[in-house]
């Protein structure tokens, strides 16, 4: 797919920005008379209150659900690193009650299900810290970004946090102006901006003070281990770049082509404030030199493994998954307000595909080269 | 030009204004109807192409043919159209062979020219056959035996008669499957796809004159849906502020009865409601009912009941019938002794006929069985009514809306519309005229059931027995 081909796809019809309110962005686009409504707002957590977000999350997701599962309509929310987000898709003719959904989901939080959602982020923390590449991660995201809390939370956070923590988190973030709505579907953009008035807390009201919780440091269990686990992670600057993509897509396509003794994978992670290229694998003590071998050596390989007609087939996949993402009203919305919310832009995803067709295999040589005059911060689990 | 010329140009000319003209009969060349509903914010654009002909066409003893043509189609398909960033996916279905295109924009036109060709050209090598077929094989083996399989063959048989071809396996069966030789899916391909016959529908961010371009044949444009919900006063271009003052917009404080608000736009108050026409709405599937069970000895228990119905009646109509049958028959949580229930309208005959399938353990099918019949009778006598006629309502909209929101499940299902019905229905106004009458007239036009057990015919009976007063 040639660069002059592309069309710019992910662009906003219109953007809204009030004074002391959310910042909206409308995508006129739908096959039907469906619309979707993403509302973000940034949380930062303190180690000490690591996991807090959860709580919020768990109660807001439940009644949330409680209104759209009366008419049929889609609702959830969920944690990404940097914002809480609430999403409710449904007939635009349901408008009132889509808003309705968000209004409960956005309310403060009630001391009544906090217990259920402690047991409930306890249940996931345990089964991740199960695994040894749960655990594996978890360190590696400690050693990447210490003093930055976990938003999976520790289990001395999750032990100890009371209501009043997550009456506080809530107060201190969920404020009108702090919002950013997306907005997908065939419905004029003032129409839902109307329908928001209101939601959230009073701007002027101070969020309560109350000391966080200490972390106690406990840890329940430990992962069985029979293979060696290890971790590289390359911590990258600056916001995110369509040559950090295709080289994160071309490590893994290198691996899927040439699998060995061995289990190795390439993620890009994204955490509060950063992002870096990880490299891990399992192995058997037969197979492990060869996967330290290769994961150590792993960019000069993918640097001589790169040529234009590689990098042409790598955007063009990656360009692809865009738009197949953005194909539905729900995944348009998500794709834009992810980016939205990690580099501040609504335009984030356009700049980002603009990139992408033009992006050469020079660029993701330079990228990867830059890497390889770093040194990984490592993690390992032994058995 | 004589003025009766005039006269006759005129009229030709108003009638093709007005769409009436009768539709040309498309040539080999040609589709029969080609649909096009631009989305000019989308990101994808979707082709379906469906012919009129599925897997009842399956010559006798090489059932599975459609399926592995189908299957070849697409491993073929997702090799060529690798350059274009694209993906088919195809559907075979009793009476329709469906091939769905997803392709971005600037790439769409070769990718559709390319499935066009695949579909109409390609003649697979018996090398090519193989190894498709030795993998559909091993998961017949591997499904061989499974209650569920069989249970819809029954079920197939009890609506359509033994011996119809639409009531034969789809997939085939492991003897059917290993006599379809490469000349078989072939052969399907030349006799039942034929580009005359099919219905093409695109969408996404194209306009009509670009699908003029690539797909022969009459065109229609579909518009795109309408914003049903009215704008308060202020209407704003692509800006960074809103115009004038923002505060007379929003008030972040104010309550939320302050805002401006939206009113919802309904159909004319002379619409008339959805309903089924009495005494002329055509002849149905079946006009006596019956009973039969087949003994399996099984731990679970599958229930199937059919009703049909006249053949004018409107499909949205008897598709929120069944929903509300569902939400009737099933309580949430769900009882014991219940495991799971679905509803689907089928076509028998040209004839719409509603099924209510259930699985559920055996010791208390007697009692799902009379609850599912009686289910009909209660919807005709005593509909659902005020908010949860209306909730139910806003449900059934909402699952039919997010369902069509992708462009591959919306190009699908107008190129179905067109292709079954002639048209492609208003959704918004149908299923606002949907009423809590025509719910109750739709209920009460049903036929007598036919009625499916499958399971332990002992147990059944037993604690049949022990259920009745």
């Amino acid at each position: 797919m040639a660069s002059s081909d592309v069309v710019q796809d992910f662009r906003p019809d219109t953007i809204i920005r009030v004074p002391g309110g959310p910042t909206l962005a409308h995508f006129e686009t739908g096959a039907t008379e469906a619309v979707v409504i993403r509302v973000s707002i940034p949380l930062a957590e303190s180690p000490d209150e690591a996991g807090v977000g959860h709580f919020i999350r768990h109660q807001a997701e439940a009644r949330m659900l409680n209104v759209t599962s009366r008419i049929g309509a889609r609702s959830e929310v969920h944690r990404t690193s940097t914002s809480l987000v609430y999403q409710v898709a449904g007939a635009t003719q349901d408008l009132d009650f889509l808003i309705w959904a968000l209004r409960e989901g956005m309310a403060p939080p009630e001391a009544g299900r906090h217990e259920a959602a402690r047991r409930e982020a306890q249940l996931v923390l345990d089964r991740r810290l199960e695994t040894p590449e749960g655990t594996l991660a978890l360190r590696l995201r400690r050693t990447l970004a210490p003093g930055e809390a976990s938003l999976q939370g520790t289990t001395g956070t999750l032990d100890r946090l009371q209501a009043g923590h997550v009456m506080a988190a809530w107060a201190r973030s969920h404020r009108p102006s702090e919002a950013r709505v997306v907005v997908v579907g065939r419905i004029e953009p003032v129409v839902v901006l109307a329908s928001l008035t209101g939601l959230g807390l009073d701007p002027d009201a101070p969020a309560p003070q109350i000391a966080p919780p200490q972390d106690s440091g406990e840890s329940r269990g430990a992962p069985e281990v029979i293979r060696r686990w290890v971790a590289y992670a390359y911590p990258l600057d600056g916001t995110r770049t369509a040559s950090a993509l295709v080289a994160a897509r071309h490590l893994s396509g290198l691996i899927r082509e040439q699998q060995g003794d061995y289990e190795a994978s390439v993620e890009l992670w994204d955490f509060p404030r950063g992002r870096a290229l990880v490299f891990s694998g399992a192995a058997y003590p037969r197979g492990l030199q060869a996967m330290t071998a290769r994961l150590t050596g792993f960019l000069e390989e993918a640097m001589s493994e790169l040529d234009e007609d590689r990098v042409s087939t790598l955007t063009g996949e990656l360009l692809t998954e865009f738009r197949m993402t953005g194909r539905t009203p729900w995944g348009m919305a998500e794709l834009v307000g992810q980016a939205w919310d990690a580099e501040g832009s609504p335009d984030e995803v356009d700049r980002l595909m603009d990139e992408l067709t033009q992006v050469g295999a020079e660029d993701v040589r330079t990228f990867l080269a830059a890497l390889r005059g770093v040194s990984p911060i490592q993690e390992e689990l032994r058995p | 030009m004589s003025p009766r010329l005039h006269i006759a140009v005129a009229s030709i000319l108003l009638l093709a204004l007005c769409g009436l003209l009768p539709p040309r009969p498309a040539t080999a060349q040609e589709y029969r109807q080609v649909l096009v509903q631009p989305d000019p914010g989308g990101v994808m654009v979707a082709a379906s192409l469906r012919f009129p002909m599925g897997h009842e066409a399956d010559p006798a003893g090489q059932e599975g043919t459609a399926f592995l043509l189908a299957r070849l189609l697409e491993r073929e398909g997702e090799r060529r159209l690798r350059e274009e960033f694209s993906r088919i996916h195809i559907d075979v279905g009793r009476g329709e062979f469906l091939v769905t295109l997803l392709a971005p924009r600037e790439t769409w036109a070769d990718a559709f020219r390319t499935v066009e060709s695949l579909v109409q050209e390609y003649a697979p090598a018996e090398s090519e056959l193989a190894p498709i077929r030795d993998a559909h094989l091993e998961r017949l083996i591997f499904q061989a035996g499974a209650p569920v399989r069989e249970f819809e063959i029954e079920r197939m048989r009890m609506l359509l008669g033994s011996s119809a071809p639409g009531a034969r396996p789809s997939v085939g069966n492991r003897g059917s499957i290993q006599g379809v030789q490469a000349g078989g899916p072939t052969a399907f391909r030349n006799d039942h796809l034929m580009r005359s016959e099919a219905v093409v529908a695109v969408v996404g961010p194209i306009t009509d004159s670009e699908v003029a371009a690539v797909v022969q044949g009459p065109r229609t444009e579909v518009p795109p849906p309408r914003s049903f919900v009215e704008a308060p006063p202020l209407q704003p271009g692509r800006s960074d502020t809103l115009p004038g003052d923002p505060d007379s917009v929003q008030r972040p404080n104010a309550p939320p009865e302050t805002g401006p608000r939206p009113r919802l736009r309904l159909p004319s108050a002379e619409a008339s409601p959805l309903a089924i026409a009495g005494g002329e709405a055509g002849p149905r599937a079946w006009t006596s009912g019956e009973r039969s069970v087949v003994d399996r000895n099984l731990t679970s228990t599958w229930i199937s009941v059919a009703w049909p119905f006249p053949a004018q009646s409107p499909r949205l109509l008897l598709d929120f019938l069944g929903r509300t049958l569902h939400e009737v028959v099933v309580s949430d949580p769900p009882e014991p002794g219940f495991y799971a229930a679905e509803v689907a309208v089928l076509e028998v005959e040209g004839t719409p006929v509603l099924v209510f399938s259930a699985t559920v353990d055996p010791r208390t099918a007697s009692r799902w069985e009379g609850r599912i019949v009686d289910a009909m009778g209660a919807v005709a006598d005593s509909p659902p009514a005020g908010a949860f006629f209306e909730l139910g309502r806003r449900r059934f909209r909402n699952a039919l809306f997010l369902d069509l929101s992708t462009p591959e499940n919306r190009s699908a299902w107008l190129a179905r519309q067109y292709a079954t019905r002639g048209d492609t229905p208003d959704l918004h106004d149908q299923i606002w005229r949907i009423s809590r009458e025509s719910l109750a007239g739709a209920a009460a036009a049903a036929g007598p059931p036919r009625i499916l057990l499958f399971g332990p015919a002992a147990m059944m009976e037993e604690y049949g027995e022990r259920d009745t007063p």
